[in-house]
């Protein structure tokens, strides 16, 4: 929240500092005249009883109607930064669906039907429309350098948010909301890049995968197809077009792997198909046991999936 | 006015075959003050067992990725340790004192249903052995203190954790019901002749009001745990798909949630007005707004529950209505303080360990009020709601507030309920060690939590600065576990080797200081008249009594 890339996630810290301002002078104000009280009408041994003084009425009104009046200022400057920040879609078709998943991220581009989870590719300088929905329990969606978080509900419509990046990089988020056993690692990528770049990602996400050539990338496919590999994920071209777990269509050309866990390498990918477990205890994907060659022409064939 | 007598033979008003002794003349009890006491012993003894959790929730996190914990077990920790904390700690130990002092500063022999306040006591006793036998059975409650449906719901929560969360809290909060009627009638009608509404003390004030609070928002708890277990075990769809909605759950829940903030803070509202004046020697400054603050508090805590799902999509009507709540509720808040403040003004402060207390409880609690209001400003909560600033907040509040306060009861009270003082020399040390250790664990997460670490998280990635925050969290933590236990050597040490306390040591104003240390069973042998908020102060300045004093 301390490096705001967007203008609403620029309006939120502008509004968080302005309320430490006026926290903080409160806050020096109470605790000044504290240690003053403390330092000032400190007893000493033999004192007598001192002046017994039961209230003051209208010192009592002043503090009463001093502070209804400044939080009745704040209150008319929540309501317009929040109908700012978050403004009615007013029935614009989303540019994201997020679908949180017990303990991953089904990313969806509904006007180009490209599929992907866990990273999330905006161009920068727009704002994005994301519509927010879950598949089991609540998540919540917030990469504090974007934007504003929201929940997402089972069996809601779905709330909306809307997030932009004002320059290209990668940003970090989270799930916010406790959703079970890895709630830790249900980690956010969303990878800003200039429109070009952007268009060309889309363009060869939305692209069927080129069939393999070489007899290893041939064998890996096959056992792909033959495992239960196909009862969860998909892989757009082929037979594979199950929705539990992640999409991969395009796996090779992500960065991480588990939501966030470990990077994408040959060697990750390997040792997260033979035990998942290992990695992210409570996953829902089983451990495979295959052979050496199997595996390496598995992690061949999901690796050349650009 | 000649002094008055009151119900000389309650000792023997209880018919008995012979008297009980020992651990049973405990465990028979009917007598105010030993349930009271009661109360604080069970509270005591989950603070431990809370705190170990907690230190446990902190090793994990001192680097990231640590080992120490399993995802699912550290998951159990901080959901007990919650839980725990709440409905086992704070709330017991509030209502301990409230058993404990709210009959003898009214002046009355015992609370209004003797039999019941018994019942009470017992009904958490059981709910704390119920909710900790899951560890038995090794089906822990793992869905966090406020449990969300679906999350605590079948198919994901298959194990009976959420069934023992559910139907201990449910044990205890009948118990809580009971005791806030009891609190009710009691000041209502067992107030000795003299003590009108407009003399009572005000810890007598908050807990009425917290009773209050009791009397309506947990029952919406209890119909809430009904409603989820009617989901888990009769396959009922209050709050999962196919009719039901994930966010009844969390209004039900927070319409109690909330309220429950101000059952455990009012009535530190209350032991600080009594502190401070006694310590400060002088009246409290503007006896008529702290009182009736309380009332507006309680009033208001009802109409503040949604700011805990502003991120829940409830639309800009709704947030807006309770924004508004939540910043007109920091309105009373903020006149105690004040008055607090105006107190100490002009006094002779004496700077006893629960005047520290007392102090350091308007610093740290000043924190969590500011704070506070931030969540009211609802675009800065979508920032910081379910991150670690949450989890500063509240434990800015619940232990740099509540229990704070508890220990400046303790430091205040003790005297009086075991006719020795508690040894003030260990107490310095138990305040400065607490409160240093307090702010190095908590007050570094609200930063961890703006720069993004989600609250309930096992580990967290090795992201530039989270590793030494986290570090000096858990180095706070540790060091705040050795002040309590400072803090209990020094009870442990006092009872035997405490200096006698007398009836009056602190020279203090109101009724329970009128009588022996520890009182006798019927509390009184006689009253003095009582013509003001300070019938001890009355009767030591006949020339210059409070009743005489205009306001």
């Amino acid at each position: 929240m301390f490096n705001p890339n967007s203008p609403q996630a620029r309006d939120i810290v502008d509004l968080f500092f302005w309320s430490m301002v006026i926290g903080g002078v409160i806050f020096v104000l109470v605790t000044g005249l504290i240690l003053y009280s403390v330092w000032r009408f400190r007893g000493r041994p033999g004192d007598g009883e001192p002046h017994q003084n039961p209230g003051n009425r209208k010192l009592e009104i002043a503090w009463t109607i001093a502070p209804t009046v400044l939080l009745a200022i704040i209150f008319v400057v929540t309501l317009s930064a929040m109908r700012r920040i978050d403004p009615d879609p007013a029935g614009q078709q989303p540019d994201v669906i997020v679908t949180g998943y017990s303990w991953w991220w089904h990313v969806e581009y509904p006007n180009s039907g490209v599929v992907t989870a866990n990273e999330i590719h905006i161009p920068v300088g727009q704002q994005v429309l994301f519509q927010l929905k879950a598949a089991d329990v609540i998540h919540d969606f917030w990469v504090p350098e974007l934007g504003p978080k929201k929940d997402m509900i089972p069996g809601h419509p779905g709330n909306t948010v809307w997030l932009a990046a004002d320059e290209p990089g990668i940003y970090l988020g989270a799930c916010a909301e406790y959703c079970g056993t890895q709630h830790a690692w249900m980690r956010i990528r969303v990878i800003a890049h200039p429109q070009e770049e952007f268009d060309e990602w889309l363009r060869q996400q939305a692209s069927i995968p080129a069939a393999p050539m070489s007899e290893e990338l041939v064998r890996g496919a096959q056992i792909f197809q033959e495992s239960t590999c196909v009862n969860c994920h998909a892989i757009a071209g082929t037979n594979a077009n199950a929705q539990a777990g992640p999409n991969l269509t395009h796996v090779g050309s992500r960065l991480t792997l588990g939501a966030g866990i470990i990077d994408n390498t040959p060697e990750n990918l390997g040792q997260w198909i033979l035990n998942p477990h290992a990695i992210k205890p409570g996953v829902q994907m089983p451990g495979y046991n295959y052979s050496p060659a199997d595996l390496r022409a598995l992690v061949a064939y999901l690796g050349s999936l650009q | 006015m000649s002094n008055i007598t009151l119900a000389p033979e309650a000792s023997d008003s209880l018919p008995a075959l012979s008297k009980p002794t020992g651990l049973l003349s405990w465990i028979a009890s009917v007598d105010h003050k030993q349930i009271g006491i009661m109360y604080m012993i069970t509270a005591l003894i989950f603070l431990v067992i809370g705190g170990v959790e907690a230190l446990l929730v902190r090793l994990q996190l001192i680097v990231p990725n640590a080992q120490v914990l399993s995802p699912q077990t550290y998951n159990q920790m901080f959901t007990m340790h919650g839980t725990t904390m709440i409905f086992l700690v704070l709330m017991p130990m509030l209502i301990g004192f409230g058993n404990y002092f709210v009959p003898l500063m009214i002046g009355a022999y015992d609370m209004a249903f003797p039999r019941m306040n018994a019942l009470g006591l017992w009904l958490l006793v059981f709910g704390g052995l119920l909710m900790y036998y899951s560890f038995l059975i090794g089906q822990v409650p793992d869905g966090g203190w406020f449990m969300y449906a679906p999350l605590s719901e079948q198919p994901y929560t298959s194990h009976r954790g959420t069934d023992y969360w559910a139907l201990s809290i449910l044990v205890m909060g009948i118990g809580s019901t009971t005791g806030a009627i009891n609190f009710i009638v009691t000041v209502l009608t067992m107030r000795a002749p003299g003590m009108t509404l407009r003399r009572m003390p005000l810890f007598v004030w908050t807990t009425f009001a917290t009773a209050i609070i009791i009397l309506f928002a947990i029952p919406i708890l209890n119909a809430g745990l009904a409603m989820l277990e009617a989901d888990r075990l009769l396959g009922a769809r209050f709050f999962n798909r196919g009719g039901g909605s994930p966010v009844l759950y969390q209004h039900v829940f927070w319409a109690f949630g909330h309220p429950e903030v101000y059952i455990l803070i009012l009535p530190v509202f209350g032991i600080i007005s009594e502190v401070i004046p006694v310590f400060s020697r002088k009246p409290i400054f503007g006896y008529e707004f702290v009182a009736g603050s309380s009332f507006i508090i309680t009033f208001l805590s009802f109409g503040v529950w949604a700011h805990h799902m502003f991120a829940s999509g409830l639309g800009i009507g709704f947030n807006a209505f309770t924004a508004f709540g939540t910043m007109l509720i920091s309105v009373p808040t903020g006149i105690k303080v004040f008055s607090w403040i105006a107190t100490m003004w002009g006094g002779k402060l004496r700077f006893t360990t629960a005047m520290l207390f007392a102090v350091g409880f308007l610093i740290t609690f000043t924190i969590g009020g500011i704070t506070g209001v931030t969540f009211a400003i609802v675009p800065t909560d979508w920032q910081t709601t379910d991150s670690y600033y949450v989890v500063a907040h509240i434990h800015y509040v619940f232990v740099g507030g509540t229990l704070f306060g508890i220990y400046a009861a303790f430091y205040y009270w003790f005297p009086k309920m075991t006719g020795r003082m508690l040894s003030e020399k260990w107490g310095k040390i138990h305040f400065w060690f607490n409160f240093v250790a307090f702010n190095l664990t908590f007050f570094i997460q609200h930063f961890l939590g703006l720069v993004g670490m989600p609250r309930r998280v096992y580990t967290y990635p090795d992201l530039p600065g989270w590793t030494t925050m986290n570090m000096i969290s858990t180095v706070g933590a540790f060091l705040s576990g050795l002040a309590h236990l400072i803090f209990m050597f020094n009870v442990f040490y006092s009872l035997r080797r405490g200096e006698r306390a007398g009836d009056n040591p602190w020279d203090a104003w109101t009724l329970e200081w009128a009588t022996t240390s520890p009182p006798p069973p019927h509390n009184f042998d006689e009253l003095p008249p009582v013509r003001s908020a300070r019938p001890l102060w009355d009767l030591a300045h006949p020339e210059d009594p409070d009743w005489k004093r205009g306001h």
